[in-house]
């Protein structure tokens, strides 16, 4: 049984590994998962889908405020700088570069630059959320193991 | 859901995540974030590093609590609150009179924007992730005042 968990422990951490050669999550992920020591053994497998669905509120947020007319580029500011937070907190380096992205073209108050912005971080959305869904997966066999 | 123990906007009491009382021994902070998932990572580096945290998700909350007579050593604020920002709420809270450690945090930091939250009165400001290497010269300060 510690085989298996020490297995599982290994496959997670190579495939953290090549998402961090990849830029897809930074070093910040590794001290996330590091906090269910002090916290919960079941820490990383609720963070994860609760982060997946703040991120989905808020690139809807953002969507939805893109598409007004006017658009609030008050509004857009706030909610990327939310999504800056929330991405770099879990250590989602793409999906947090991404948002720089997007914040300047709401500076210069570019809805074209916005819009295309938004499709970008959409898409590094995607590519993370696929590879925390496998991620997720491993955390909660390790889990079960130790339970 | 565990991990959202003792997160909770409207509460004022002054109890850890599992519901026991804070005791005198550790340090205190108040995490003032709207985000959800700031608030939960926030709480737990500064649990990891053996402090008692409390989380709000407004301003408003925050002044509210500190009105109420609790009292903490370090004070997280983010910039983006909604209704009141952060630097309006920091203005606030100083102007209560309340002297604890005050942590300017945000994820998008031009200089312009760093600057308010000093001249509003945070102590010092750091860019979003929280992480306990940023945490530790502020932990350190408090602890040997």
């Amino acid at each position: 049984m510690a085989t298996n968990r020490e297995a599982l422990n290994q496959q997670l951490q190579q495939i953290v590994n090549s998402l961090k050669e990849q830029g897809i999550l930074d070093n910040q992920f590794g001290i996330v998962h590091s906090l269910k020591e002090y916290n919960s053994p079941f820490f990383l497998a609720e963070m994860i889908p609760m982060f997946s669905q703040n991120v989905q509120t808020i690139l809807r947020d953002l969507t939805r405020t893109l598409e007004k007319e006017p658009v609030n580029y008050y509004d857009l500011e706030e909610y990327c700088i939310k999504l800056k937070g929330c991405t770099s907190s879990i250590g989602a380096r793409r999906m947090a570069l991404a948002c720089v992205t997007l914040r300047q073209a709401v500076d210069n108050k570019n809805k074209d630059g916005c819009d295309s912005a938004l499709n970008g971080m959409r898409h590094e959305y995607q590519n993370l959320q696929s590879s925390l869904d496998i991620i997720l997966e491993l955390e909660r066999r390790i889990v079960s193991h130790q339970a | 859901m565990k991990l959202l123990n003792g997160i909770n906007s409207n509460k004022k009491s002054c109890q850890q995540g599992n519901g026991d009382l804070i005791s005198d021994e550790k340090l205190t902070a108040l995490v003032v974030d709207s985000d959800i998932i700031c608030q939960v990572l926030e709480k737990a580096i500064l649990e990891s590093q053996g402090i008692q945290a409390q989380v709000v998700g407004s301003g408003r909350d925050a002044i509210d609590l500190l009105a109420s007579g609790v009292n903490f050593d370090l004070i997280i604020i983010a910039m983006v609150l909604p209704i009141m920002n952060g630097v309006e709420t920091t203005r606030q809270i100083r102007a209560m009179g309340i002297r604890s450690k005050m942590l300017g945090v945000t994820a998008c930091s031009y200089e312009r924007e760093r600057r308010a939250f000093l001249d509003a009165g945070v102590d010092e400001f750091i860019e979003k992730p929280l992480t306990p290497q940023k945490l530790a010269s502020v932990l350190r300060e408090i602890r040997n005042a």
